[in-house]
């Protein structure tokens, strides 16, 4: 019933295909693309929008004079995030591999540059460099630079992972290097996130369970030994303090406790949208990464979960057009952003909702991100192009 | 690179990295139901804690006004300004820049507050989170300050109890604590009335305290207290406190007190007393400089105790002795109770025995002689007033003084109003009564009696005397208006048309001639009363007192004046008197009260010259009250600085000779064999 549709749209995009085609590549079919990924990218960020001005509008008088500085601001990198969308959703994801090594050197200088002048320092961690017009978090370029490199190292030769020497030798030393920089910095949580990154792209490009056991056997009995051990009451009792905020509700736990304060104060279905009073100078920049407390407090639980619902979905549709991928490079690019984006949701929600130490983890297309915002973009630009590489089933075997 | 197809172990791992972040999606969805449902509720009540201020929305105090709308007690408007020290930084970068805003700040504030440089920096970078830099700043340099538009800088209204007339009628207005709560007078006692009730204001605000626009918002309106109009008449109390401060200087006395009533509702046309203090610094020291340093060197408790002394109100709150004035209260009763009769012919044999007790006249050892009801009053005879005592009865004396309502408060609308001291009817006994008869051994206090002797210029109707004239409401609307009270009836009219007839003639003819003003009908009595001390009476000091009722033939004010330990004059008619005349006197202008001349006082004024009247056998004090009335002077030969007990033996010139007006008329006198002081008799006129 399809066949005449899909037809016609091949015979379109095989004319189009002729014409840019390289004379390396091999000339690329596309099918019907995976619109609900267009559709929850863009309803995200629209959301995003809103909520940025909501959450930011009364902090951006207080300090600028000016209620639309942030929203001017997100709707510039978002715009051109959607530029960089619309080229990546037409540009065949095999031709990035070839830059992958280029990729991952530009992620590891700008690690470097950190160390350089160009360093901002802000509360005693230098995590921007400053270019003047705008500014870079290095340690949020390199994740995207890792996902493409590791994608390109496993599908270049998916054996290299059951091996050491050209193999988890590499991809640790690349892994721990951008770790050790990262940490140097510092910025303890986006070097966990890159080394759970690192994990996680060594797990889908097929570690041997044996491996991933041992590693999580690893930390439960380190974690065994620590509680077990002499100081282990004392330490528990250390961990507990960290984990809560109102034992110094004005000092490190501040960000944290006005965070649940707003949560609280959405109760189930929240006090509407625009409605904030947590937002109006207590929740320290409210746009940014603790944007989900302002949302509770708005929209309530109710709010929330859909929102959650919406990320898991989106999650979903990477996660299905990484097993459908053509090859098992469009496999690790696609599952490798599944996992970026589900990290950065999962450690964002841990943090608003005090279940993980207060850190700075950006929510992926809605918090105000910066020219993070490009990368997540992009990221979801590739995933959409392999999504139209896709063979429909009924064309199997063609 | 060559495509190289996904394996179905990839796939595995990918199912399993999605169920992995599905579980801690789920695990997350829990949580936070966790913390905003469950723990909801408490996390929403802190967060309420913290946004929401509770203010106060002040009521404006009522005004106090005189009876023709003059403001004796207003609120004034004055702005408080704060500073939050942490935001004085401003968004400065770097120390530097952070100096430079402080800097700037400080010298903008010093020079718009007209403070010290250093002293406001100082307190521009307390580290304190909130404190107050300047109060009491006016309206237009909290408008300069505003409009600097300086960081941190909060600026708050605060009401000011303020007395636009400063050191005026403070005993009877009061005062107010910094709080802006009566402390004293009426301020006190129509505090509630006064104080309007405070609103409230609960809204949500930011962190630095600013209001948003959006949120929980409830404002309960103040509701402004209520304006009290007195009865108080600003031109009156100002003629009495001008005299009586003149009377304090020229008498020495310790002090000197008036009060001016309406009789016909015994409202308060003016209360007075020196000193006043000022009411809008009530605990700063009154009188002289020494007065002054003497309080500087007092303890704390002193000066609690001094402050309780110069802030009570003299005529409401103390009793005195009220000597002779009491006379007519007895004669009243009398007449009254109709025991007698003004024609009635007395004998006065210079004492009197009650009980086995000789109760002398003040004449003693002379004797007035025969006299009648009325010239007995004249003469202040004693034991005239004994023998109408003892016809009258304890019982029925007693009935009398209740009439008059001296036996209880007169329940005026001040705070503290004090018991008359009487003797106990079932102790006084025969000479208790007979002593009380002229005013001995009783202290009430001047509100009572001036409201008892008002009856007398009001056919008898006993008013309750009172202060407040109406209420208005903040926008001027009447909220209440005073009716007089009648509280008793004293007396029949006809006893108080007789009565009011011999107190003219006190005036006219008596011993109160130095009361007397031409053109005008006056009555009145004048009363000299030694003051208790220790048990016994003071021989140096005494209570000078008149109380007067004008103009008789249509009483439009009834006037006391006390005059409290005088030295070199004794009496109340050189004392009190002459200062009640000129009060009188510059009341009847005011009230546009005009003279009207009998044909003797035409005759008198059309001549220059006067007739010498008789003054042998006289008091010294009656001798001068008479000559007071002819408009001559005198001076005693040989001068003489106490003569409490002379009699004039001769004068010169002689009776009957014409001299010019304002002649001092000399006195010769024979001192008085030496009275028993103790004894507290009556030295009067």
């Amino acid at each position: 019933m399809t066949s005449e549709g899909s037809r016609l749209l091949s015979t379109t995009d095989m004319a189009r295909k002729t014409k840019t085609e390289g004379p390396k590549l091999k000339p690329r079919k596309y099918y019907e693309p995976e619109f609900l990924i267009l559709a929850l990218t863009l309803l995200l960020t629209l959301f995003g929008l809103v909520m940025v001005f909501s959450a930011s509008y009364y902090y951006a008088i207080s300090k600028t004079g000016n209620p639309y500085t942030f929203l001017i601001n997100d709707m510039m990198w978002k715009l051109l995030g959607w530029v960089v969308f619309a080229f990546l959703t037409h540009f065949d994801y095999h031709r990035i591999a070839k830059y992958s090594f280029i990729v991952l050197a530009v992620g590891f200088v700008l690690l470097g540059l950190i160390f350089t002048p160009l360093g901002k320092t802000i509360n005693n961690a230098t995590r921007w460099l400053d270019f003047k017009i705008f500014t870079v978090m290095p340690g949020e370029v390199i994740k995207t630079c890792l996902i493409l490199f590791l994608a390109y190292f496993y599908a270049k030769d998916p054996s290299r992972i059951k091996r050491w020497k050209d193999g988890h030798f590499v991809v640790l030393a690349i892994g721990g290097a951008a770790f050790l920089l990262i940490l140097a910095q510092p910025n303890l949580s986006t070097a966990g996130l890159v080394l759970l990154l690192v994990l996680g792209m060594m797990l889908l490009a097929g570690l041997a369970w044996g491996w991933i056991i041992a590693m999580g056997a690893l930390g439960v009995g380190a974690f065994t030994i620590v509680v077990l051990s002499p100081k282990g009451a004392y330490m528990m009792e250390r961990i507990q303090t960290f984990f809560d905020p109102f034992k110094d509700a004005l000092g490190s736990g501040y960000q944290v406790v006005q965070s649940l304060l707003a949560l609280g104060s959405g109760g189930l279905l929240g006090v509407g949208l625009g409605q904030s009073i947590q937002k109006t100078l207590y929740l320290p920049e409210p746009q940014s990464d603790f944007i989900l407390a302002i949302i509770g407090e708005e929209l309530g639980y109710v709010g929330l979960i859909v929102l959650m619902c919406v990320y898991m979905l989106l999650i979903w549709r990477c996660i299905k057009t990484a097993i459908k991928a053509p090859d098992i490079y469009g496999t690790l690019l696609a599952g490798g952003v599944a996992l970026h984006l589900g990290l950065q949701v999962v450690l964002n929600i841990a943090v608003v909702s005090a279940s993980f130490f207060p850190t700075g983890v950006v929510l992926p297309f809605v918090s105000l991100g910066g020219n993070a915002t490009i990368l997540y973009l992009a990221e979801m630009g590739v995933v959409f192009n392999i999504s139209r590489q896709i063979r429909p089933p009924e064309e199997e075997g063609v | 690179m060559k495509a190289i197809a996904t394996t179905h172990k990839n796939r595995t791992r990918l199912i399993f990295v999605f169920l992995v972040i599905c579980a801690c999606m789920l695990a997350l969805a829990v949580r936070l139901g966790y913390q905003m449902l469950i723990r909801g509720d408490e996390y929403a009540q802190r967060a309420t804690r913290q946004q929401t201020r509770d203010s106060v929305v002040l009521a404006t105090r009522g005004s106090i006004l005189d009876r023709n709308g003059s403001e004796l007690a207003i609120s004034a408007t004055t702005n408080t300004i704060w500073v939050r020290p942490d935001s004085v930084k401003g968004n400065g970068k770097n120390d530097e820049e952070i100096q430079l805003n402080i800097y700037t700040e400080a010298n903008t504030l010093a020079n718009l507050l007209h403070m010290d440089y250093e002293e406001v920096r100082s307190i521009i970078t307390s580290d304190r989170k909130l404190l107050k830099v300047a109060k009491n700043v006016d309206k237009e340099d909290a408008e300069k300050i505003r409009a600097a538009k300086l960081a941190g800088i909060e600026i708050v209204e605060d009401a000011k109890r303020y007395y636009p007339l400063g050191i005026f009628a403070s005993h009877v207005i009061g005062t107010t604590t910094d709080d802006n709560v009566g402390l004293l007078g009426l301020e006190n006692y129509y505090n509630r009335y006064l104080a309007g009730i405070n609103g409230r204001e609960i809204s949500s605000k930011d962190s630095r305290s600013n209001a948003i626009t959006y949120g929980t918002s409830k404002f309960y309106g103040a509701q402004d207290g209520y304006t009290l109009v007195t009865t108080i008449d600003e031109n009156i109390q100002y003629i009495v406190e001008r005299h009586i401060a003149e009377c304090k200087e020229t008498t020495k006395g310790k002090r000197v007190m008036c009060l001016v009533m309406e009789p016909k509702t015994a409202s308060v046309l003016a209360m007075a007393q020196t000193d006043e203090y000022d009411p809008n610094d009530p605990r700063s020291p009154v009188g002289t400089e020494e007065d002054k340093a003497a309080f500087e060197e007092m303890t704390d408790a002193e000066k609690v105790n001094y402050w309780n002394t110069i802030w009570r109100n003299f005529c409401i709150t103390d009793t005195y002795e009220p000597g002779s004035t009491f006379k007519l209260i007895t004669t009243s009763i009398a007449l009254d109770k109709g025991v007698t009769y003004p024609e009635e012919t007395f004998y006065c044999n210079s004492a009197i025995t009650v009980a086995g007790q000789k109760l002398k006249c003040w004449y003693y050892p002379r004797s007035h002689g025969q006299e009648t009801l009325v010239t007995a009053v004249e003469n202040s005879c004693n034991p005239v007033m004994v023998q109408l005592a003892q016809r009258l009865g304890l019982t029925r004396y007693y009935e009398g003084l209740d009439s008059f309502a001296l036996t209880e408060r007169t329940g005026i609308d001040y705070p503290g109003e004090s018991f008359n001291i009487l003797q106990n009817k079932s102790t006084a006994g025969p000479v208790g009564l007979a002593t009380m008869a002229y005013g001995q051994g009783i202290a009430v206090t001047p509100i009572s009696l001036v409201t008892a002797i008002s009856s007398i210029a009001n056919e008898g109707k006993l008013m309750k005397p009172h202060f407040i004239k109406e209420l208005r409401d903040s926008e001027g609307n009447l909220v209440d208006e005073y009716q007089p009270v009648i509280r008793n009836i004293s007396m029949s009219a006809q006893t108080a048309a007789d009565m009011l007839k011999i107190m003219e003639d006190v005036v006219g003819e008596g011993g109160g001639g130095t009361a007397k003003i031409a053109g005008y009908r006056i009555g009145g009595k004048t009363g000299t009363a030694q003051k208790p001390e220790g048990g016994g009476y003071s021989k140096t000091d005494v209570y000078g007192s008149f109380i007067g009722i004008a103009p008789i033939d249509d009483p439009k004010f009834a006037i006391l004046v006390v005059v409290d330990s005088p030295r070199g004059v004794l009496y109340g008619s050189q004392t009190a008197a002459p200062c009640a005349r000129e009060i009188m006197k510059e009341i009847f202008t005011y009230m546009g009260i005009e003279p009207n001349y009998t044909e003797e006082e035409l005759e008198a004024i059309g001549k220059s010259k006067v007739e010498v009247p008789d003054l042998t056998g006289r008091s010294a004090e009656n001798a001068i009250g008479v000559l007071g009335g002819k408009y001559l002077g005198y001076t005693f030969a040989p001068a003489i600085e106490d003569y409490k007990n002379l009699i004039v033996t001769d004068q010169y010139p002689k009776p009957g000779t014409e001299v010019t007006k304002g002649t001092k008329v000399t006195i010769y006198y024979e001192t008085e064999p030496g009275e028993d002081e103790d004894s507290g008799e009556d030295v009067e006129d």
